[in-house]
């Protein structure tokens, strides 16, 4: 009886998050801070994860390229959060405007495009303890509330 | 010949001009025997602006063989190769003769001049009549009140603690008696550019009220929610610190070397980045309501600092900014610091 509920639980957890699986939407980012979002199908016998970080690694001419290719250590997800486990030593020599914009590339990408997920953490060598490229907190978890949309607002 | 040279050397065109306002016009005009005589026609043509300008009455004519100005409530009187100008209850012996010439009545410039009563700066060639004489200044509790003579000549500016009064013509301070300690006088007492009040807290509104002789200033002002601010930099960097320094002490505002978690301290980050914006840090799962206040008056001053400075506005989690404290950073390629400081203190101010 338990288990039955469990697998029911378990079903409806990932129907929520590979929801929009078949369309994704990548926000790259231009040189000038904008963002440029592309909206890319996922095949089925991918996995979401990958093939969207992966979208991002290699982004169309004329965007920034943020995020390095191999850059997790793992990518999970408990409950509705996305744990994405980084090697620090992928982001050394970062400015602080590219991970400023690596962080609202990775959130809206992924909130964007896994209507399940409703937190990211990120960790670094598999602890939260030291920031991102130096300057970016990854102490706290990152909010779909915040970050679901582009987030850099004009008043 | 002799004859010649001597009229020669003893009259001298003196090119002098007559300013009221900005508007500076020639007026005929000449030395004779170390005296500077300018024409009635030019005199008069200057009464007349003065006259209109001031809401003086002004009048000349002839009356027999004597001429006569009235200017206000001063009439001259004065005839043609004599060296008296009189009215009633003066004697005003001229160092010349009031001279005819050419069909044109000349009379010794600063005498006439003098005896009506006008005020008047001579710089080189050029006599600056004062339109507005400021005879008071006054400060109470949310007032600054000029009694003045003549044109309101007065543009006020206010910014944070200071209200400017800019004179916007020839102006003068009928008395020379000390301001007080909050008022200081660009230019002088005799020639003031600029009169600038310093209140203790910043201007939150003001309005201007002028009458035939008063010049109103009503401010109100406003003890702003922050007062101190903590200055955060990944690397230390002086010069912008003194600049922000000076501009916020202008708003009442001081700089703070460490935190204190007073309730009217206000952290701000500076961050060197090629693209403008203000960052806040919104509020995280792993605080659980605990700096929502903070989190939501970050996120507030952000919106109002992007909005003064016409830039972009955004979250994210910074190792410069506190959540436990109001905290905003700044991110911009550290130009133009004057104003971006300007900004801050301005936007804490009303905040």
């Amino acid at each position: 009886m338990l288990s039955g509920i469990l697998k029911v639980v378990v079903l409806t957890l990932s129907l929520c998050i590979f929801t929009a699986l078949y369309a994704a939407r990548i926000y790259y980012v231009l040189p000038s801070g904008e963002p440029k979002v592309e909206e890319v199908k996922i095949p089925e016998d991918e996995n979401p994860f990958s093939f969207i970080f992966n979208a991002l690694s290699n982004p169309p001419v004329g965007c920034l390229r943020l995020l390095p290719e191999d850059a997790f250590r793992a990518i999970y997800v408990v409950r509705d959060t996305l744990y994405l486990d980084m090697y620090s030593e992928s982001f050394t020599g970062y400015s602080f405007d590219e991970v400023r914009y690596l962080i609202h590339s990775l959130m809206s990408t992924i909130f964007s495009s896994f209507e399940g997920i409703k937190w990211v953490k990120l960790l670094l060598d598999g602890h939260d303890g030291f920031p991102l490229a130096g300057t970016v907190e990854i102490t706290y978890m990152f909010s779909r509330e915040v970050w679901q949309d582009w987030p850099v607002q004009s008043p | 010949m002799l004859v010649a040279l001597v009229a020669f050397f003893s009259v001298l065109c003196l090119g002098l001009s007559f300013q009221i306002g900005n508007v500076r016009e020639e007026v005929v005009s000449f030395k004779q025997d170390g005296v500077e005589y300018v024409s009635l026609s030019s005199l008069g043509k200057a009464l007349s602006e003065l006259s209109t300008r001031l809401g003086v009455d002004f009048e000349v004519g002839t009356f027999g063989p004597m001429y006569f100005l009235r200017y206000g409530d001063v009439v001259a009187s004065f005839m043609v190769n004599k060296s008296i100008l009189s009215g009633p209850g003066f004697v005003k012996y001229l160092p010349g003769p009031v001279i005819e010439k050419d069909g044109e009545i000349f009379l010794p410039i600063h005498d006439i001049l003098d005896v009506l009563g006008l005020t008047y700066k001579v710089v080189g060639d050029t006599v600056i009549f004062v339109t507005c004489v400021i005879e008071r200044l006054r400060l109470e509790d949310g007032l600054i009140e000029l009694e003045y003579k003549g044109e309101p000549l007065f543009n006020v500016q206010v910014e944070g603690r200071f209200v400017e009064v800019e004179l916007t013509g020839p102006s003068i301070f009928a008395d020379k008696a000390l301001l007080p300690k909050e008022v200081s006088v660009e230019g002088g007492y005799d020639n003031p550019q600029r009169i600038t009040v310093e209140l203790a807290n910043p201007v939150s509104d003001f309005s201007v009220e002028r009458s035939a002789q008063t010049y109103r200033i009503e401010y109100s002002v406003k003890v702003p929610s922050f007062t101190r601010v903590v200055l955060k930099m990944s690397e230390d960097d002086t010069a912008v610190k003194n600049v922000f320094e000076n501009v916020l002490e202008r708003f009442g505002i001081a700089l703070v070397a460490k935190p204190t978690n007073a309730e009217d301290e206000v952290e701000i980050a500076l961050i060197k980045s090629r693209h403008p914006s203000i960052l806040y840090e919104p509020e995280a799962k792993e605080h659980e309501g605990y700096f929502h206040r903070q989190a939501v008056l970050s996120k507030r001053l952000a919106e109002k600092l992007a909005s003064e400075l016409s830039w972009t506005y955004e979250p994210i989690y910074l190792t410069l900014l506190d959540p436990a404290v109001v905290a905003v950073a700044l991110a911009w390629p550290f130009d133009d610091l004057e104003r971006i400081a300007e900004a801050v203190g301005k936007c804490l101010v009303e905040f």
